[in-house]
């Protein structure tokens, strides 16, 4: 029984530790963002890194996460003989909920995991180290444009999913499944407004876009500097970023009105 | 105790002093009270068995870790308990070679050694390629701009690192393991390049290595690891000392530490 008690209490402590860490590497962050200089052209790159190589996993996805929403839709829709109404349901699933989410948890396993990856390689080779003997700080140079890039990317990525996912749904739902196009387009337009669904949908993905930033990152900094820590840091990037994105995405949704 | 250890110090003469190091890692201590001074303009070499903790004690030198109790000096600075912000500062005048290289990959040859002038000084990309230029040519490179690290052998690699050690012109050098995977000619060619910088740039150069052979040809002093202390001396000093087991280094050079030191 106290040797139980001894695992929970140290495991508390570590997670309130590296809750500490964290908050301390994300003010860090937040500082040399806001301070000079500013590494435009290095997060222009990692634009490219983070978010133009994500596109190709995105836009399948959102496509084939559309078409399944449109079928599924259609099926529990047509009980109530309300099938025109799937634009309106499959843009309302993708707008609120499945754009920003599924893009973050799909970002932060193909992007999130690769940043994480080659922090820690950086660490393991003393490559973070060189640049501190340069008197450059590691956390501005590599770290901070990185994760305004990928923070900057997401809500892009999440508006192309959903774009994709409508056009998905589209396909099944008047390609497939014969609904009127016009009554799909329609439910679309009548049921998304800008205030809300869209301007809520842009805030989500940017609060998990700079979570799944701040994890990749921080998990990097704070790898072991060997093979094995390397892993961990991949494997826990895309772990803690994704649970921590379903919390997330609750609570706002909570505070959104549901 | 920073105090005592200044009064201590005798000014002028040793460029970094190690004051009474205490460091462990869990319950494996590294350092027990190490103390040692580098003299200013001269090569030292850090010698000792492998895991001794020579490059550990060069990642303190730089500020890259901090031990558990005891000061380091450099120049009129302390700088075990200094802010970040300040060691950064304090290293400009440092520079440091890392035994694999530690150029960053994403970087051509010639960005990893201009990084620091375009971070730190106003010269225009003409003034910095002049800079590059001079310091690769200094360390025997032509022709590698547009390399990436990983298409050079190691040889090349740790040429590439000494220039960017260099290239803010530092007074003081750390070097870990030079020679190490290196050929013997190679060895030889490094060798020869840190003795013409030491003596052409008065730098204060602080070496570790393990190869006997290298060490007595280049050390002006050697700094003798062992048992979490520092045995200090000339390289005649070290040669002829009667500690049995900086003796038992010596002759057995390269069989390394038995599990019962180890232990």
């Amino acid at each position: 029984m106290l040797g139980f008690i001894r695992t929970v209490g140290w495991r508390m402590v570590s997670i309130v530790y590296e809750l500490g860490g964290i908050a301390v590497f994300g003010s860090q962050m937040v500082y040399q963002t806001v301070s000079p200089p500013w590494r435009l052209r290095r997060v222009i790159d990692e634009v490219y890194n983070t978010g133009v190589l994500s596109l190709a996993i995105v836009l399948l996805s959102g496509t084939v996460v559309g078409g399944a929403l449109g079928l599924q839709g259609y099926i529990t829709l047509e009980r109530f003989g309300a099938e025109s109404s799937l634009g309106g349901l499959v843009s309302l699933s993708l707008v609120r909920e499945f754009g920003p989410v599924l893009t973050a948890l799909l970002v932060a396993g193909r992007a999130g995991s690769a940043i994480a990856a080659e922090i820690g390689a950086m660490v393991a080779t003393e490559q973070l180290d060189g640049l501190r003997m340069m008197s450059v700080d590691p956390i501005d140079y590599v770290g901070q444009p990185k994760a305004l890039a990928l923070t900057f990317s997401m809500p892009l990525l999440s508006a192309l999913f959903i774009v994709f996912g409508l056009g998905g749904g589209y396909l099944v739902g008047v390609g497939l499944l014969g609904i009127d196009g016009g009554a799909y387009i329609t439910g679309v337009e009548r049921n998304i407004t800008f205030s809300d669904e869209v301007v809520g949908s842009i805030l989500k993905s940017v609060v998990f876009g700079a979570l799944v930033a701040l994890i990749s990152t921080w998990r990097g900094f704070s790898s072991a500097p060997n093979a094995a820590g390397v892993s961990r840091a991949t494997t826990g990037a895309v772990v803690q970023a994704s649970v921590a994105t379903l919390m997330f995405d609750y609570v706002i949704t909570a505070l959104w009105g549901g | 105790m920073a105090q005592s250890a200044a009064e201590a110090r005798i000014e002028g003469q040793a460029h970094v002093d190690v004051i009474s190091l205490r460091l462990a890692f869990g319950d494996r201590r590294v350092f027990d009270g190490l103390s040692c001074r580098f003299a200013q303009a001269k090569i030292s070499v850090i010698l000792g068995a492998s895991g001794v903790g020579k490059s550990t004690l060069l990642k303190l030198i730089a500020g890259l870790q901090q031990p558990d109790y005891g000061d380091i000096w450099i120049g009129q600075q302390e700088i075990t308990r200094m802010p970040e912000r300040q060691l950064r500062h304090l290293r400009r005048n440092l520079g440091m070679m890392f035994q694999g290289g530690a150029l960053l990959d994403s970087l051509t040859v010639f960005d990893n050694v201009a990084l620091a002038l375009r971070e730190h000084t106003e010269l225009s990309e003409a003034e910095i390629a002049e800079k590059v230029h001079a310091q690769f040519e200094a360390v025997g490179l032509k022709k590698v701009d547009a390399l990436l690290p990983g298409e050079i052998s190691g040889g090349m690699k740790k040429r590439v690192a000494l220039a960017r050690a260099m290239i803010m012109d530092p007074e003081i050098l750390l070097i870990d393991e030079p020679f190490s995977g290196l050929d013997p000619l190679a060895v030889r060619l490094i060798e020869a390049l840190l003795v013409e910088v030491n003596r052409t740039k008065g730098l204060t150069m602080i070496l570790t290595n393990h190869h006997i052979g290298s060490t007595m040809r280049l050390a002006d002093e050697i700094v003798f690891l062992v048992d979490g202390a520092a045995v200090a001396g000339s390289v005649k000093d070290i040669k002829e000392s009667i500690d049995p087991r900086i003796q038992r280094f010596l002759t057995a050079a390269g069989t390394g530490p038995s599990l019962e030191d180890a232990s």
